[in-house]
């Protein structure tokens, strides 16, 4: 699922934007967690959210353990235990090999000593939070879209909802725009708060889209695993906003919405040429027959 | 340095007045200054190390010019250029050979139904009637438009594909060459090559008619392959029933063979990168990782199809009344049974090189599986990364003048360079845009780069294609020593295997433009992104 974020990564350009913000006080101030960070540690419930600190390797190290163990989990079981190990010499050599193995962007780059910096610390703990967080809806999307049954709404609400058909369309109305927020940050579409409105108003119209179509993923899950779907980019993205465009000649707040639309919309068209491809895939099984004949090959001159 | 007039000041129309035209070329006899004073550097002079790549060429370089001509080059590459039009304009016209690019460019600008600009790529160099890196858009609404095979080429779509793996350079630094020998084990190169893939008459008609579609259902390609393959690499205007009998005798035996001339199969690493994030996306963000490049086209069933094209665009041209001011130029209105023929046709030749690009990886995979000893090469992540088409005609939809026109898109030794965002493109490369790889000379490197959103609107989305020939394949036979060619290349350690060593020096790096300067061109003029540069490790050749 989309996990959209301002934070970490290169970032810190003075573009204004809010996510821009977000990302250079996520390094600037890196004794503290950033406010994004926090959100995302309370949206998985970490049990030691509140003492969490990028400043302390400790609270670091415990921290992507946990992430590891109960989150994440990309190797099995008895991998981890190095991890787990956070008192060794050699866990920072450790993380790197995790994190290359997770397709963090710059690790090709880590070195265990820039483990040590805050900032790095910031940077890779975010990045891990947003694979948690994806994972984590990944896992329990069935459980959490139950859990938000149709808004109930005043009948004032309803007067005002009118001239639109959605579910969640009149972001004007605050008890709406924020079931649309929490729903946000459930599938990890988190956005800073001063775009509220206009990422609400934006999310709104896909959102019910979206609840349909995992509902619909879901039911095929069961279906046999071809090597289409085995080796399938992953269906989600874990991208920084900064690093892409929209495509349009949009400023500020409204340009981040079209992002964050875009990301939405290729959530489904990953899911939708997944789909496809598992078909494909299906149908070679019952007409492929490759052969050579290596009689036949003659080398040129 | 030519003399070219800068854009700050008027371009003169100097030599407009007395000039007679060599009737048989619809050139006008002028001198060199005379010539130059049509073209037009954008910006700051040529001299200033911050000028423009873009040149223009004004309306009435060569009679009847419907639009300007435009070209993008830097210092070096510019020279080579106007050398070849001093040469032009000291001869008369009568050197013999094909016309300078340059005029090459500007007669394509005079063709029927041609729209914004007669383009040209930084290695454009001479061809048959289009110069090779000539990209022109006919409107497809405009019933005088026309459809030209020479803007296409003979090798219709000649294309670039790039398989990554899992491996790094110092998993193969020890049996490279043993890696080379298999991979030229498996697929045959070469003159009069004949493929191993067992294909009868009716499996060529389905293939020509599906393109990938058809390796596809018989298990020579992976479901995702299509996806990141232009067009799914099939072409749904193919009719086989245009291709004639002779072009599919060629095709027949030559499926999954590589050819021979500037096609080739190399082992590569990632050598630079320059955009992590793009990079990453495309599976190759780390630097060693081995990657291979397979360079080839539709063989002698494209050349078929096009020479047979020309002939009925010949009898069609006359029949019409079409005037071009170069006989290479044979074409025909898009919308007569020529011109329908000819893209029905073109596209059964660009769905067959599709299937020959994915029987040779197919071919590939099985090298590297059985050199690695795995079950399969899904087990080292095989994967496409993507396959471009450099010699194609495609309908498109592209801004022009503000409106939204549906053209003919022809580009020759040019490859689509389509934005982020941009319908046509994968899923997967949405955000970064379309990938594009640019295939550099035996032993040179090689790139990837992206496409943008300038490029979109400047060049009809595209760009470069490789080096660009500097040098004939003649002189070149006669000026370098094929031993001394293959010695440099085991001086930087390649391993090569070649079917015929003798014709290697027409394809040495000598005898071509640095593809380096070429790539470079292309981002400053901002018209595609660098995202990769590639080595080489191996070479196989034909």
């Amino acid at each position: 699922m989309a996990s959209a974020s301002g934070g970490g990564g290169g970032g810190g350009g003075a573009s204004g934007s809010a996510s821009a913000s977000a990302s250079a006080s996520a390094s600037a101030s890196a004794s503290a967690p950033s406010r994004h960070v926090r959100v995302l540690l309370d949206a998985l419930a970490y049990p030691l959210a509140s003492q969490f600190s990028p400043k302390s390797a400790e609270a670091f190290r415990a921290l992507v353990a946990w992430l590891e163990d109960l989150k994440i989990r990309l190797y099995p079981p008895p991998q981890r235990a190095p991890l787990r190990d956070i008192a060794s010499h050699t866990w920072n050599a450790t993380l790197i090999e995790y994190l290359v193995a997770l397709e963090y962007d710059s690790s090709d780059t880590l070195k265990p000593a820039n483990l040590e910096t805050p900032a790095v610390r910031a940077q890779v703990t975010e990045f891990l939070l947003r694979e948690a967080v994806a994972n984590e809806y990944a896992d329990k999307q069935d459980e959490m879209n139950k859990a938000f049954p149709p808004v109930t709404m005043s009948s004032r609400d309803m007067e005002e909802a009118k001239p639109y058909s959605g579910r969640f369309a009149n972001t004007a109305n605050d008890a709406v725009r924020e079931e649309i927020n929490t729903l946000a940050r459930e599938i990890g579409c988190y956005y800073p708060q001063s775009a509220t409105t206009n990422t609400a108003d934006a999310c709104a119209r896909l959102l019910s889209e979206s609840r349909k179509n995992s509902a619909a993923a879901q039911k095929d899950k069961g279906a046999p695993k071809t090597r289409a779907l085995a080796n399938a980019p992953r269906a989600r993205v874990n991208v920084n906003l900064n690093d892409m465009s929209s495509g349009i000649d949009a400023q500020g707040d409204a340009d981040d919405v079209v992002k964050l639309l875009r990301l939405l919309h290729l959530v489904q068209l990953r899911g939708l040429q997944t789909e496809v491809d598992r078909v494909l895939a299906e149908v070679q099984a019952l007409t492929a027959d490759p052969r050579t004949d290596a009689a036949l090959g003659k080398v040129g001159t | 340095m030519p003399r070219v007039t800068s854009s700050s000041s008027s371009g003169g129309g100097g030599g407009a007045g007395g000039v007679g035209f060599a009737a048989s070329r619809g050139t006008v006899v002028r001198t060199y200054e005379e010539e130059c004073s049509y073209i037009t550097q954008q910006g700051l002079p040529s001299l200033s190390p911050s000028s423009s790549v873009t040149f223009d060429i004004r309306l009435g370089f060569v009679p009847n010019m419907r639009v300007p001509g435009r070209f993008f080059v830097n210092e070096r590459l510019s020279s080579l250029m106007f050398e070849e039009l001093q040469q032009h304009a000291k001869t008369g016209g009568s050197g013999g050979g094909f016309l300078p690019a340059v005029k090459q460019i500007a007669n394509v600008a005079a063709l029927p139904g041609i729209v914004k600009h007669s383009l040209a790529m930084p290695d454009v160099h001479s061809g048959y009637g289009f110069a090779i890196g000539n990209v022109a858009a006919f409107d497809m609404n405009d019933p005088q438009a026309v459809v030209s095979p020479g803007g296409v080429g003979f090798d219709i779509n000649c294309g670039v594909r790039l398989l990554r793996t899992n491996l790094l350079e110092r998993d193969i630094e020890h049996d490279k060459e043993a890696l080379c020998q298999s991979l030229y084990d498996h697929i045959p190169v070469g003159v009069g090559s004949q493929g191993i893939i067992p294909t009868t008459a009716s499996d060529l008609e389905e293939a020509l008619e599906t393109g990938m579609d058809w390796s596809l259902r018989e298990g020579y390609a992976w479901v995702e392959d299509k996806e990141h393959c232009e067009e799914a690499g099939r072409m749904l205007t193919a009719d086989p029933l245009k291709v004639s009998a002779r072009a599919k005798k060629r095709g027949l035996p030559q499926m999954g063979t590589l050819g021979a001339g500037n096609h080739y199969a190399e082992i590569q690493v990632v050598d630079e990168v320059y955009d992590e994030v793009a990079a990453r996306k495309m599976g190759i963000g780390r630097k060693g990782t081995v990657c291979v490049m397979i360079h080839s086209g539709s063989r002698g069933l494209g050349h078929q199809v096009a020479t047979d094209a020309l002939t009925a665009m010949e009898r069609a041209m006359t029949r019409d009344g079409i005037m071009t001011n170069d006989r290479q130029l044979a074409c025909a209105r898009i919308q007569s049974q020529e011109g329908q023929d000819y893209l029905a046709s073109m596209s059964c030749a660009a769905n067959y090189a599709w299937v020959n690009r994915s029987s040779m990886t197919f071919l590939a995979r099985q090298a590297f599986a059985k050199h690695f000893k795995v079950d399969s090469a899904e087990d080292l992540d095989m994967h496409v990364v993507y396959d471009v088409s450099h010699n194609i005609a495609k309908v498109e939809e592209h801004e022009v003048d503000g409106v939204m026109k549906t053209l003919l898109v022809h580009r020759k030794g040019s490859t689509r360079a389509f934005p982020p965002h941009h319908p046509s493109i994968p899923v997967d490369y949405q955000l970064i845009g379309q990938p594009v790889l640019i295939g550099g000379t035996m032993g040179t490197c090689s790139y990837v780069l992206t496409g943008t959103d300038k490029g979109m609107a400047t060049t009809f989305g595209s760009t470069c294609h490789g080096a660009g020939r500097a040098r004939s394949r003649s002189s070149s036979r006669a000026k370098l020593d094929y031993t001394d060619v293959l010695a440099n290349l085991r001086t930087k350690g390649i391993s090569i295997r070649v079917a015929s060593p003798k014709l290697v020096m027409e394809e040495a790096p000598e005898s071509y433009k640095d593809v380096t300067e070429v790539v470079n061109t292309c981002d400053r003029a901002g018209i595609s992104k660098t995202v990769v540069k590639l080595r080489p490790v191996g070479v196989v050749k034909g």
